[in-house]
């Protein structure tokens, strides 16, 4: 009972904010629904019992992903100036493609039976589950996704610096 | 099923190419990025040690590896010889092109790199059997991929490429995602056999359409599928030649190995009598082929408007895809047999085409056709060359093209998808047109200066190592067909 | 909150609750609890603070307010705060400043849960709780930034995007750090990680060299995570005014206080718990008769007092250098060391 109050408290937070996301002019105010989004995610994930996910997602999304948006939001000259235009390009083909989408969806979410257990556990430790998978079936995804990352982060390199050659030598 | 390194052995070509984007890495920051022939060298003769060790341990069976991630068989050989190939040709025609290699241009020696991980990547793609690699495999190729239409940093161009790619390429990367997370919901279970045994009790419905529409989303911007090519154009325009010559044979290949892996092995099964069958109500043809008609009509009927070579042969390669998609639609072992063959034929003749546009970059007067004018009367070989892959890449014969693209329309024929092929010969004919303006204005225009333009050693030889197997493979195309069918059985036959 | 919840149910006035309203109640008792503990325990450091500033610098600091030693200067302040005119600087985004020091202080709050001050003395004692101290703060670095940018002044700006580089820095070899202790325990519950340390003084983490070397390197960390000196470059006040609370006045300005105080306390509560052998006073004999939850918060405090000492003797870095220390210095480092242990662990099994 009380818990599907606070249920529908955060579902309720996660939506508005993810409104507030898409429909806010102010590019920092969108940052900071992304938060309260992100935030109600994470409850979510508390309520399915995946209690080592929620607490990556704050540290990823909001701790890493959300402050870097943010500093790249302010570190953009006259950021505040700039209005977020939303024109509207080719109405007509965006309009049948949303009404389709959302026909589709709605449409799955009313008819579909998923094959989805009844009642979920109270919340066990999955963090020992978790590491035990990552270093075995999962191990070459693991990795995988460390040369990923490493990639990215050449590609950031690249991009972002000033130029190579004369002052590589005394970085 | 855990990881043993009994596993690891018939990982060898791809765990060289990881290694060699490490190994190229580090190479470029010991040298501290002054001698590019390093990581150069240490791409080539990776993929060369790759190479040798694909071609000496050709799989026998279909082996799962790494904790059933992965599946090592015929289907993965055959696209990994060709992944090695690509990026072996592209290396060397980006080690002599100024847009790469200028003296104004840095971060040579990462170029290299990213081109390692871009083919481990591929390699990796092509032999996903679990949606969890197939994301995070398809993430590291476009990854890979944003960074290397951005390569030129400092052109607007190539910058707004980048951009573009990158926008498109996440909003697409989400909505698979949550195809993907649909189809885990459905079955519970992240392997595609696992999906498949999920799927054959029935769950069906709506869910499963929306989850296939929204894979192909994801999938169709890979492989530049209408109504998710928008990029296309922007990034082969922007991006530099050589990268563009690679986007437009590797990850497009790549995305139909992946393709081709997941549909067929997720979502059909053989019946007894060895045709293949779909599962009850999931019914996705229909919806591939209705993308492949449009595909091919829209890439053709945009190429025609185009005056630049590049954005011309970026409406082909669209168009391309469509006739490609042709043969996926049609269920059956020939119809693949003959894409494995068509992607083959198409990374040269693509590639091909591409070369002439990075060797004549910057020493012509632009990129548009009229810029090509006289061509034939100043660089006979080249434009020569060119006018081969055109015809090839027309379908004309004795091509290699033509061949290709036979196998695909008589798939769909034997299919009785009949209106699909004549769609398909007729655009055909259409694209005849566009490719024939280039052409005409190398062999019909007069030149406006004279004398020869001074092309690079390297891309001459390359021209026509590459016009090489374009003839021959219009001659004697039986070889390649055969590895092509040899290299379904695995996958199909679960041998 | 079990606790709490087995003591309602036997309480004779609740007895005819439904269950939902009964763990309802445990629920609002437990926050309660923490809360005051939270907000009493932060006036306490404040006064503290101030006068072990007064000591180190040969001065009394307070004195008057309570008759001994300004005891009750903090609630004083606190009062005084309270009374001040709310003040909104111009054109500053409403949205934000207001929510950046409930940000900021819920964040420091929400890790007081996991705590663990004794055996059965925590507010929940979750599976992933030392994880989960970590998330917390990133809720402190959202805060920081809303303050920043809400309060739109170019030294609140600035404060706020040093404080946020820093911190999400910092959390990495703040991270790092502690993990070889936590592949030897083999969990991530404070609890467990304190229990594990039960026994006489060596057998803490404090005295093992490899989390020795550990326990330097989240020492030093945690410094900047919380913004103090040597590492408080968010609030200099010779540059920044004070950087991202530069505008805030009253009780919002209160909330960054005792926000910053009660995270002070929670990193020093965790690095008790992983290193310096949690509720344990590492004599066995000693231990059956001792209060738990006095031994952790005597440790505790002492390691505030640590950071307030050094705050009082210590110059401040330049920005690069805080940078260099933690991408240079301290992320190699704690690789290493977690590198090195692992080897040992599988190697000696």
């Amino acid at each position: 009972m009380i818990s599907t109050v606070i249920w529908c408290l955060f579902a309720g937070m996660t939506v508005m904010a993810a409104l507030a996301v898409a429909t806010s002019k102010n590019v920092v105010h969108c940052g900071f629904g992304l938060l309260f989004s992100l935030l109600g995610v994470c409850a979510m994930y508390v309520f399915l019992g995946a209690d080592f996910l929620a607490a990556t997602q704050v540290i990823v999304y909001v701790g890493g992903i959300l402050v870097l948006i943010l500093f790249g939001v302010m570190m953009t000259h006259r950021i505040t100036a700039t209005d977020l235009k939303s024109e509207l390009v080719q109405p007509v083909a965006a309009l049948i493609a949303a009404v389709a989408i959302l026909v589709l969806s709605v449409g799955m979410i009313l008819e579909q039976v998923w094959p989805a257990k009844e009642h979920l556990d109270p919340i066990t430790p999955t963090t020992h589950a978790f590491g035990v998978s990552f270093l075995t079936d999962y191990l070459f995804p693991f990795e995988f996704a460390s040369v990923l990352l490493l990639v990215a982060l050449i590609g950031a390199a690249m991009f972002t610096r000033d130029s190579a050659g004369e002052d590589s030598d005394h970085v | 099923m855990n990881f043993t390194w009994s596993d690891a052995a018939y990982f060898g070509p791809e765990a060289v190419m990881g290694l060699t984007f490490l190994l190229c890495v580090l190479g470029d920051l010991v040298t501290r990025g002054r001698r590019h022939v390093v990581p150069f060298g240490t791409l080539l003769v990776g993929t060369a040690i790759s190479l040798v060790l694909a071609l000496l341990h050709p799989p026998v069976s279909s082996h799962a590896i790494l904790g059933q991630m992965v599946v090592v068989d015929g289907f993965a050989h055959f696209f990994r010889l060709l992944f090695l190939g690509i990026t072996f040709v592209t290396a060397l025609l980006s080690w002599s092109s100024r847009e790469i290699m200028g003296r104004d241009r840095e971060h040579q020696g990462e170029f290299y790199a990213l081109a390692a991980m871009l083919c481990f990547g591929m390699m990796v793609m092509a032999e996903s059997a679990d949606i969890v690699m197939l994301a995070l495999s398809l993430e590291a190729v476009s990854i890979t991929s944003y960074i290397l239409a951005g390569f030129a940093r400092f052109s607007f161009r190539s910058s707004e490429a980048a951009l573009k790619y990158v926008l498109w390429g996440a909003v697409s990367s989400a909505v698979m995602l949550y195809g993907l997370s649909l189809f885990y919901g459905l079955t519970g279970a992240t392997s595609y056999e696992g999906i498949r045994a999920g799927l054959s009790g029935g769950q069906g419905g709506m869910a499963l359409l929306v989850a296939i529409l929204f894979v192909m989303a994801g999938i169709g911007y890979k492989i530049s599928a209408v109504p998710f090519h928008f990029w296309t154009p922007d990034v082969y325009e922007g991006a530099p030649a050589p990268v563009a010559a690679i986007f437009a044979s590797g990850p497009k290949i790549a995305g139909f190995a992946l393709m081709i892996r997941f549909f067929y092995v997720a979502l059909v099964q053989d019946d007894s009598q060895g045709t293949l069958a779909l599962l009850d109500d999931v019914q996705w043809p229909w919806v591939l082929a209705i993308i492949s008609a449009a595909t091919m009509t829209l890439g053709n009927m945009a190429a025609i408007r185009q005056n630049s070579v590049r954005r011309l042969l970026a409406y082909s390669s669209i168009a391309h895809v469509g006739y490609m998609l042709m043969g996926f639609v049609v269920l059956s072992a020939n119809g693949l047999a003959a894409v494995l063959f068509y992607l083959f034929v198409y990374a040269i003749m693509t590639i091909g085409a591409f070369l002439v546009v990075v060797a004549l970059n910057n020493r012509v007067s632009g990129e548009e056709i009229d810029d090509y004018a006289g061509l034939g009367f100043r660089e006979p070989l080249v434009a020569a060359m060119m006018f081969l892959f055109l015809i090839s890449l027309t379908g004309l014969p004795p091509t290699a093209g033509f061949i290709g693209k036979f196998y695909l329309f008589a798939a769909a024929g034997e299919a009785g998808l009949w209106w699909l092929a004549i769609l398909g010969v007729l655009n055909s004919v259409v694209s005849l047109y566009y490719y024939m303006r280039i052409a005409r204005a190398m062999y019909f225009t007069p030149p406006e200066l004279s004398g020869r333009v001074g092309l690079a050693q390297a891309h001459l030889i390359l021209l026509v190592v590459l016009a090489v197997p374009t003839l021959v493979l219009g001659v004697f195309w039986s070889p390649l067909k055969e590895f092509a069918d040899q290299s379904l059985r695995m996958l199909l036959g679960g041998g | 909150m079990e606790a709490f919840q087995q003591m309602l149910s036997q309480a004779g006035w609740a007895q005819g609750m439904q269950p939902w309203a009964l763990s309802g109640l445990a629920m609002l008792f437990a926050g309660g609890t923490i809360l005051g503990g939270v907000a009493v325990g932060a006036m306490f450091f404040i006064w503290t603070e101030r006068k072990v500033a007064g000591y180190i610098q040969s001065r009394y600091g307070p004195m008057y307010v309570g008759h001994f030693h300004g005891v009750l200067q903090s609630i004083a302040d606190g009062v005084k705060l309270l009374l001040k005119e709310d003040i909104w600087p111009t054109d500053a985004d409403k949205f934000l400043f207001r929510i950046a020091p409930l940000l900021v202080f819920t964040g420091a709050f929400l890790s007081f849960v996991v705590l663990p001050f004794g055996p059965d003395f925590v507010g929940a004692s979750l599976d992933i709780g030392l994880f989960y101290a970590f998330a917390t703060s990133s809720l402190v670095v959202m805060g920081v930034i809303a303050a920043g940018w809400g309060s739109n002044n170019k030294w609140s700006l600035y404060g706020a995007m040093r404080g946020a580089a820093q911190v999400i820095s910092y959390e990495i070899p703040l991270g790092l750090a502690v993990l070889p202790v936590v592949m030897s325990v083999g969990s991530l519950n404070l609890g467990t990680l304190a229990e594990a340390q039960r026994g006489w003084l060596w057998s803490w983490h404090l005295f093992n060299p490899i989390f020795f070397v550990s326990f330097v390197i989240y020492l030093i960390s945690s410094l900047a995570e919380v913004n103090r000196v040597p590492f408080d470059l968010p609030e200099t006040e010779s540059e920044l005014v004070s950087g991202y609370h530069t505008e805030y006045t009253g009780m919002k300005f209160a909330f960054f206080f005792l926000g910053e105080y009660a995270d002070m306390f929670v990193v020093s509560a965790i690095a008790v718990s992983v290193f310096l052998g949690g509720w344990y006073t590492g004599i066995p004999a000693v231990d059956a008769f001792v209060p738990a939850p006095l031994v952790f918060i005597l440790k505790s405090v002492f390691l505030v007092f640590v950071q307030i000492w050094l705050r009082w003797t210590l110059p401040r870095l330049r920005v690069d250098q805080l940078m260099y220390v933690c991408w240079k210095v301290f992320i190699p480092l704690s690789l290493a060391n977690l590198f090195i242990y692992g080897l040992i662990r599988s190697m000696v099994g």
